[in-house]
């Protein structure tokens, strides 16, 4: 199967993915409050931690801000759980951005929108890595998923990569899970 | 080998000074977003938007929140021991959590059986956030 085909039938799949989605939210809108959701998980537990792990493991292929699915999913899940799917999410979705950036192109992406910081993270990643990569990783401002398609480009091994990320994210997730789950407890 | 060294060597240093920042960001963060109410806001709005939740927030001194929801003007009343005695006098209800900087309480509203208030209070800082959050069903309340 070539290149383009594999690309054009993804592309069908998320689309069709995204259209179930998006009839099911507007045909039954009570379904998508907070203490449904929460009603729903709580009854289904084992399989809401499943598919959660699944999303978060994919959320990489749809450039989708970790921080808001971290988030969210601190509300529904207990604070440890969430945690630990965010942890070993991070760690597929890093994984998956790296072998598959070109692929998917995001090359082209990242490139067009975000030319000027490549340039500097480029400079800068030059024999420091992984306290870059961390870094990059735990400021929230920065898109993590840029920083995981820099380092693919420019050939930095992945276990350097994914080690960076990784203790970078569960820094900062661990702080705002911490945090939503104490100050405004649901 | 020596090579081996000087590369070791060229990433240590830099990561122990990442930490060390990265030590200091959260410090710094801690200091300044319980200081105040303005930063605190921002940071629970922030909390709040990207946890896609919705919530009302908002956060007082304790002198404000004295007078909207105590009604009491009494300066002696904003130390900390007082504080929470009034508090507790008015709302009667047990801590939901607490740790070395805040208390929070969860108290259901008095109007609205679906309302949850959450009012956080700093100990040790001139403090007060509430915030309420809707508990029902939506097709309940209909």
């Amino acid at each position: 199967m070539n290149k383009n085909k594999s690309k054009k039938i993804i592309g069908c799949a998320w689309l069709f993915v995204l259209a179930v989605m998006m009839s099911a939210y507007f045909l039954f809108p009570q379904s998508f409050n907070v203490s449904n959701l929460i009603l729903i998980i709580k009854n289904n537990y084992w399989l809401s931690v499943f598919i959660f792990t699944f999303i978060i493991c994919f959320r990489g292929l749809l450039l989708v801000s970790p921080l808001s699915l971290t988030l969210a999913s601190s509300v529904f899940f207990p604070p440890l759980t969430a945690l630990l799917v965010n942890s070993f999410g991070i760690l597929i979705s890093t994984s998956l951005i790296y072998k598959f950036s070109h692929f998917l192109g995001f090359d082209k992406f990242f490139e067009k929108n975000y030319n000027q910081q490549i340039t500097k993270i480029k400079a800068s990643l030059h024999k420091k890595e992984i306290p870059i990569i961390l870094l990059w990783s735990f400021l929230p401002i920065f898109p993590t998923d840029l920083i995981v398609y820099v380092s693919a480009s420019i050939k930095i091994p992945l276990w350097k990569c994914l080690i960076g990320v990784f203790v970078g994210m569960a820094i900062i997730n661990a702080i705002f899970i911490y945090s939503l789950n104490f100050f405004l407890p649901y | 080998m020596m090579q081996t060294k000087i590369t070791k060597k060229s990433w240590f240093k830099p990561l122990v000074l990442v930490v060390i920042f990265i030590g200091l960001i959260i410090l710094i963060g801690r200091i300044v977003i319980f200081s105040h109410p303005r930063p605190m806001q921002f940071y629970l709005e922030f909390l709040d938007k990207r946890s896609e939740r919705n919530l009302k927030i908002t956060t007082y001194s304790k002198e404000e929140f004295f007078q909207k929801y105590l009604n009491t003007n009494n300066d002696e009343s904003y130390q900390v021991n007082n504080f929470l005695n009034l508090f507790n006098e008015k709302f009667n209800h047990p801590v939901a959590k607490e740790n070395n900087f805040f208390i929070v309480y969860r108290v259901p509203d008095e109007k609205d059986a679906c309302l949850i208030n959450i009012y956080g209070i700093n100990k040790k800082r001139d403090l007060v956030y509430v915030s309420s959050q809707n508990i029902c069903l939506k097709y309940e309340q209909k």
